[in-house]
């Protein structure tokens, strides 16, 4: 089977090629070709979506910034307006995989690679982060977290592109991190990853939590009880421990080569205290 | 990162192999790059079997066949059972009836180009009737009556005593009534260390490129050892070893993994059957599910203390083998896994036991230090261990029982280096290790000419990249005084006019080297001494047009003989390290590190160097990040995205000491591949005792195996 | 810029490798590691893991670090490509290939060239010096040795600082 490279010039262009059997969205290659390497997935068509105008940028208005699908994570550690506003989410992708992979992958092919294990999900659903979806049946938009059905298996039609992410802006005194928690080696995913972002009252108790895990299930995890247990109260050691037990029995992972059910469920814990006790406005930090 | 404090740096230059800009430019060349620059090249890529037991019922290639630009498939029906092995021939180059691991060569694919062979050699078709399978030692052990070789009396290398069915080999060493001594000891303690499956992981695949068109046979491989390939070659594939010849070939990392014919013989017979020649490049998941793995398996400790001396010392491995025996080089079919732990202390009644047995799994090799880096984690844990139990410093503790020099010298030099370490606050701790590593046997010979542009040095051993040639040209520049720019060192590959035993052993720097300074000395002997009224610089041009003669030829010769008066003596080391727990993770953090070692004559300082901090990163890599996981006989970790290596950012500063104890060993050339990885596993897990208390007994050491022993005693943060 | 599909089963591209243009037609699947090593000729990118973790394929475009193995041929239709054999024409970074030799930056040397690459694209932007050693470390984290331990490599990157 010979492989066929297609290079649309718009975005119903592109919309077109998918319309093909086995046709495949390229965007940065790393994750697509590294599948290709594997023998895990063999294309009959590949679409470039390099030659499609308006997917490479960062746009900001006074409710939100669009990161566009095609954008590098290189471009968005960068991108200034993108660490002003989201700075956490910036930090984020400077993290990702290693020099090489941010040179390449895009935000979109990220999401569209529906690894649980991937940073950019985590941290952007709990940044609130919607993403847009271009389709031969219409638009639509949905929620970061909804955009993969499980490991590998995005929530999208083959015929359909991911062309930006919307992240609304921060609100006042709410502060956001993201950690990765790498026992082993420094180049590696991460065996329990947590996005968190938090909303503080004038008297320092949070008005509203959405944390996010990563690594600990087929998707991503929107953590319901544990951001439960932080609103209406500050951020002290009692509050951060109720935390730990709370997300430590919400989540449901399996084992892997990067930690066991049992470990991974422990750390989540452990790692969501951590998070959130990162997201404290500066000026709230001790 | 690293610093060094040594006594004679004034005499110490640094200098690397010539011509360097080969290294720098991308001009060196290894197997895959011959490979680029053939043309009418076939590409081979080869089928695995995707059954860890099975009867092979049938491999259809049709489809295969009929892809475009597939040339040929070859199967095992087609070559017959050709064994390969080295003290054991049991391991087929292509299956015939029966596979035994997954990732069993099944059959071969030759096509026009590597994409290609690989499509088509998924598209052949084998199909397999399943056969229970012998998983791990527990089934090995338990109920059943599978027989994975049941014809093993048969192979060439068998020996008679085979108690049982699926057992590789048995060691034994014994010197004494050890249950008479134990019933003399004033306390006694039993330790069980498990320890998991790893690979040697070099960054090079193995590769090689075949061209047996005419007559003759060319071949180009990351065969660390070409000697053996060329005989090899010439039984398996029924040609003259006349005919066959190896090219001297670079390699990129060996660290034990490519001394067998995975590939080259079957190429060999692609390339006589098509007429073309034909190049193979295993992928990286191929390599790491195919080639030889360190064995997992456990390794039970019994000390006896009388006194406060080590009276009686009981050891019983007991390894997992995998599918074939034929990795192994040593006729008991075991690695050197006995006599290490406490081989630096004394030691009165020693009874040691081991043996190997055969599952379902990749099989086991040499993997740096194959058996050492096993039992010198248990040793040197158990010795911290029994320490504790009679109240002493680990360091102290040692001391007082250690009957090597160099131990005591190094032991020393840790204690006060370890010293300004000390009350770093609360989870941290430091744990130290003793070990040494002794040259394998083997014997060289190195043919050395001096002609009136320079020496040439023309060794059997390829550089399998340890820097080991610009070792040789620095001990012959030494020993001529000429300049090293006067000295050329050329690999000639497999010849039948030299001996040599090939890379691997740590043995190339002591058995080579001391090659390299025969053939030296007995050009000395035609030459004259130098006289140093002529000059200088490179005097033998001279010498040779008095002496009327365009050039003169020697052959030197270095052996090691374990055992014997001469043998090379072993190099030893010892590691301090400090690390930081996080008592609610059971995340470790390696803080620094402090190698020190009794080094012998250091022939290439950089080349010495490099060899400590790379070993003791390898070493550190293999403590505490590598696992090759195979589950129900099938490859897990599978790219180096699972299986991970360290990276830059991995490792702690190091600094390295080195001690001299008595003059006599300054002039000796010593090992030293195979010292520093063996020490990292056992201080490391010494220094988490001590910073949290608790003990691991498993390899590798994970900050999960450290919260779950916390969690254990209840003492998680 | 960029070449014609006219055929995209064999699509044509035209591309600067180490300042010399090339315009090659190369199948779809083809990588950008395969067009150099085979179809150019560029052997001293090497191919490891081809899964974009050990850096042993790194080569730059247009700049960027690349795992040339996780990049197709196509992909960089238009770009400027740089490798290791490109390295001799920049004056700037001999001392860095000297630092290697005599700091002990490589054993086997089958990671060198990706090494080297990898560093030689942070001086060529004349970043290196202004970095922070960690930021370096960061920066070769996708570039495994299994032979040095990084010592040499790291000795070779800071006199190549100064
Ligand atoms: S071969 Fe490309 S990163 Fe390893
Ligand atoms: S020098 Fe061998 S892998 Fe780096």
């Amino acid at each position: 089977m010979t492989l066929l490279w297609r290079r649309p010039t718009t975005l119903d262009g592109a919309i077109e090629e998918l319309a093909s059997d086995d046709a495949a969205i390229y965007a940065g290659g790393v994750s697509l070709v590294l599948l290709m390497n594997l023998g895990l997935f063999e294309p009959a068509t590949l679409v470039s979506l390099a030659a499609v105008p308006g997917l490479a940028a960062v746009t900001g208005d006074d409710e939100a910034v669009d990161l566009g699908a095609m954008c590098t994570h290189a471009r968005l550690a960068a991108d200034p307006i993108l660490r002003r506003t989201h700075p956490a989410a910036a930090d984020m992708f400077a993290g990702i995989g290693n020099v090489r992979v941010r040179s390449w992958g895009t935000l979109g092919g990220n999401l569209a690679h529906a690894d649980p294990a991937q940073d950019p999900p985590v941290m952007l659903a709990a940044l609130h982060g919607t993403v847009s979806v271009v389709g031969p049946r219409g638009d639509r938009v949905i929620p970061v977290e909804a955009i993969a059905e499980g490991p590998l298996s995005p929530a999208l039609d083959p015929d359909e592109i991911v062309t930006s992410v919307r992240l609304p802006l921060a609100e006042e005194r709410s502060g956001s991190s993201y950690l990765k928690y790498l026992p082993g080696t420094k180049d590696d995913y991460a065996t329990v990853s947590i996005g968190a972002h938090l909303q503080f009252d004038r008297a320092g108790a949070v008005r509203q939590a959405r944390l996010v895990a990563g690594a600990v299930g087929p998707t991503v995890v929107v953590l319901g009880a544990g951001s439960e247990v932080l609103t209406g109260h500050p951020l002290d050691p009692d509050v951060l421990d109720a935390l730990r037990v709370a997300v430590r029995d919400e989540v449901n992972p399996s084992s892997d080569r990067r930690g066991s059910a049992d470990y991974k469920r422990e750390m989540a814990g452990i790692v969501a205290a951590r998070a959130a006790s990162a997201c404290r406005p500066a000026s709230a930090r001790p | 990162m690293t610093s060094e404090r040594r006594p004679s740096r004034s005499s110490e230059t640094t200098h690397r192999d010539d011509p360097d800009q080969e290294w720098v430019s991308g001009r060196r060349r290894f197997a895959a790059d011959i490979a680029a620059d053939t043309s009418e090249l076939l590409h081979v890529a080869f089928v695995l079997s995707t059954e860890p037991h099975a009867r092979l019922l049938d491999v259809d290639a049709d489809a295969a066949l009929a892809l475009p630009g597939v040339v040929a498939v070859m199967t095992g029906a087609d070559i017959g059972l050709r064994l390969f092995g080295r003290s054991l021939r049991d391991y087929p180059v292509l299956a015939v009836d029966r596979v035994l691991f997954a990732g069993q060569r099944v059959a071969a694919v030759a096509a026009e180009d590597p994409e290609t062979a690989h499509r088509a050699a998924r598209m052949v078709d084998v199909s397999y009737e399943p056969l229970s399978p012998l998983y791990d030692l527990e089934d090995v052990f338990g109920e059943h009556d599978v027989e994975l070789h049941p014809g093993a009396q048969g192979y060439e290398g068998a020996t008679d005593d085979h108690p049982f069915g699926n057992l590789q080999g048995a060691d034994v060493v014994v010197d004494g009534d050890v249950d008479a001594a134990f019933a003399e000891c004033d306390h006694v303690r039993e330790d069980t260390f498990v320890f998991d499956r790893v690979h040697s992981a070099p960054l090079e695949p193995h590769a090689c490129v075949v061209d047996a068109r005419g007559e003759h046979v060319s071949v180009w491989s990351s065969n660390k050892v070409p000697n053996r390939l060329r005989a090899d070659l010439a039984l398996l594939a029924d040609r003259a070893v006349g005919d066959i010849h190896v090219h001297p070939t670079n390699i990129g990392g060996d660290f034990g993994s490519k001394a067998a014919p995975y590939l080259e013989v079957v190429c060999l017979l692609l390339s006589e059957r098509t007429q073309r020649p034909v190049a193979a490049r295993m992928t990286y998941t191929e390599m790491l599910g195919t080639t030889a793995v360190r064995h997992p398996g456990r390794l039970r400790l019994r000390t006896g203390l009388r006194q406060g001396r080590i009276h009686a010392h009981e050891a019983e491995a007991i390894l997992d083998g995998g599918a074939f025996a034929a990795i192994k080089p040593r006729a008991t079919r075991v690695v050197s896994i006995l006599g290490h732990a406490y081989a630096n202390y004394e030691v009165c009644v020693r009874d040691e036991r081991a043996m190997t047995v055969y599952s379902n799994n990749p099989p086991g090799g040499h993997v740096r230090s194959p058996g050492e880096f096993q039992s010198v984690f248990a040793g040197e844990s158990q010795v911290d261990l029994l320490a504790r139990t009679c109240g002493e410093d680990p360091i102290a503790f040692r001391l007082r029982r250690t009957t090597v020099p160099e131990v005591r010298g190094i032991l020393e030099e840790l204690r006060a280096g370890v010293q300004p370490w000390g009350g770093d606050g609360p989870d941290v701790g430091v744990g130290v290790a003793t070990f040494g590593c002794r040259a394998g046997n083997g014997e060289s010979v190195v043919a050395a000419r001096a002609t009136s542009s320079g020496v040439v040095l023309r060794v059997g051993v390829p550089d399998q990249g340890s820097g080991m040639y610009a070792t040789f040209r620095l001990l012959a520049a030494q020993a001529l005084e000429i300049p090293r720019e006067a000295v050329h060192v050329e690999a000639i590959g497999a010849d039948e006019t030299l001996t040599d035993a090939g890379a691997g052993s740590s043995r190339v720097t002591a058995v080579v080297g001391s090659a390299c300074i025969d053939a030296c000395s007995r050009l000395l002997e035609e030459l004259g001494p130098p006289d140093p009224d002529e000059g200088g610089g490179y005097w033998p041009a001279a010498r040779l047009e008095r002496m009327g003669t365009p050039e003169v030829s020697v052959e030197g010769v270095g052996r090691n003989r374990r055992g014997e008066a001469a043998a090379v003596k072993p190099t030893y080391g010892g590691l301090a390290l400090q690390v930081t727990v996080d008592r609610m993770t059971g995340q470790f953090v390696i803080r620094r590190a402090m190698l020190v070692v009794a080094p012998g004559r250091i022939a290439n300082p950089v080349g010495f160097r490099g060899q400590l901090e790379g070993g003791f990163v390898y070493g550190l890599s293999q403590a505490v990040l590598e696992r090759l996981v195979v589950e129900q006989g099938q490859l897990v970790t599978a790219s180096l995205g699972d299986y991970k290596l360290a990276c830059i950012g991995d490792v702690p500063p190091l600094e390295i000491r080195h001690v001299r104890v008595g003059a006599e060993t300054e002039g000796e050339l010593r090992a030293v591949g195979e010292l520093a990885n063996i020490g990292v596993a056992p201080a490391l897990a010494n220094a988490i005792d001590d910073a949290v208390g608790v003990r691991i007994r498993t390899l590798p050491i994970t900050g999960e195996d450290v919260w779950q022993a916390l969690r254990s005693v209840g003492q998680e943060g | 810029m960029g070449g014609v599909d006219v055929d995209p089963a064999w699509p044509s591209i035209a591309l600067t490798v180490n300042g010399r243009r090339h315009e090659v037609s190369v199948p779809a699947d083809r990588r950008l590691a395969g067009l150099l090593r085979d179809d150019l000729g560029l052997t001293g990118t090497k191919l490891g893991c081809e899964v974009g973790v050990c850096g042993t394929c790194t080569v730059l475009v247009d700049g960027l670090p690349t795992s040339s193995c996780l990049t197709l041929a196509v992909q960089v239709d238009g770009a400027s490509v740089l490798t290791v054999e490109g390295l001799a024409a920049f004056p700037e970074l001999a001392e860095l290939g000297r630092a290697f030799v005599e700091e002990g930056g490589f054993q086997c040397g089958f990671c060198t060239s990706g090494q080297l690459v990898a560093i030689a694209g942070l001086m060529l932007e004349q970043r290196l010096s202004s970095m922070t050693s960690e930021a370096v470390t960061e920066h070769l984290h996708g570039n495994l040795c299994r032979c040095t331990g990084y010592y040499g490599i790291q000795r070779a990157i800071d006199r190549a600082r100064r």
